[in-house]
């Protein structure tokens, strides 16, 4: 299996105000548009490389996690990423949102040694796929 | 420098919990005003009302604090202190009692207080008098 090629990297602040202005069509007011213009060049540029995977790294604002248990590292797998419902964006559901929930691959797994591994103790069974 | 105009801080702002920590940057003895030292001891204190706040990820929980929020606040096991807090909205003593602040946007949501409303009763300030500082008005 060939291994991939980076072509690029995007960033964003990460407020969560931004998601809720542009949800709410508030993108084309003055507070927002200069800082949603921002993003225009991005989404050209998406556009143009067509890339065949992104990888999102993003932080939690205590929306998945509490503080009971709060990983530093997690990868989320799943067939499709919700977005966080703080209320904020209320009335609107995730369908009908201008920003959808992102689609995610639920067979993403970590390519590894042990992934073939026997069980440590005595029962002999194969862990992992 | 120490603000002598200023009430009494109540015995829990300033308690010894903090003597652990040894820097020489921080002047214990001269807090700055409006800022607080977030502690281990402070964030197990404020833990159960900010787990409360957690709840309100849920839509059931959020319609439900609308419609009787003393009876949501009874069924988390607040103490009756806890419930003070949310009554007047004092979300300043939220974070002195050792709330999170994203979990606090969550309760002003439920109270339909948007982020810049609780920016300004943070700032002890109407709104009005808050959106004046503001470049844009309607940012948000």
């Amino acid at each position: 299996m060939a291994h991939g090629r980076i072509i690029g990297g995007l960033g964003s602040p990460h407020a969560p105000s931004i998601g809720v202005a542009y949800n709410t069509g508030k993108g084309e007011t003055p507070a927002w548009k200069p800082l949603i213009d921002g993003y225009k060049p991005m989404q050209a540029w998406i556009e143009a490389k067509k890339p065949d995977l992104m990888i999102i790294v993003a932080n939690d604002h205590a929306n998945s996690f509490f503080f009971d248990r709060y990983p530093t590292f997690a990868l989320s797998v799943a067939a499709e990423h919700e977005i966080a419902d703080e209320g904020w964006a209320s009335g609107r559901c995730r369908r009908c949102r201008a920003i959808p929930s992102s689609p995610g691959s639920s067979r993403i797994r970590w390519w590894g040694r042990s992934s073939t591994s026997r069980c440590a103790r005595s029962c002999r069974s194969t862990t992992g796929a | 420098m120490p603000d002598e105009k200023r009430p009494a801080r109540p015995a829990w702002e300033t308690e010894v919990e903090i003597l652990p920590i040894r820097s020489p940057q921080i002047d214990f003895a001269h807090p700055l005003p409006g800022t607080y030292l977030t502690t281990g001891a402070r964030a197990q204190r404020g833990y159960r009302l900010s787990k409360f706040c957690m709840a309100f990820m849920s839509p059931e929980t959020r319609a439900a604090f609308k419609a009787d929020p003393e009876r949501v606040m009874t069924e988390h096991g607040l103490s009756d202190y806890e419930k003070t807090l949310i009554r007047e909205q004092n979300f300043n003593a939220m974070v002195r009692y050792g709330v999170n602040a994203f979990m606090i946007f969550k309760l002003a949501n439920a109270f339909g207080v948007n982020q810049n409303q609780t920016g300004a009763k943070m700032r002890r300030e109407s709104y009005e008098e808050f959106l004046k500082t503001r470049n844009v008005k309607d940012a948000l």
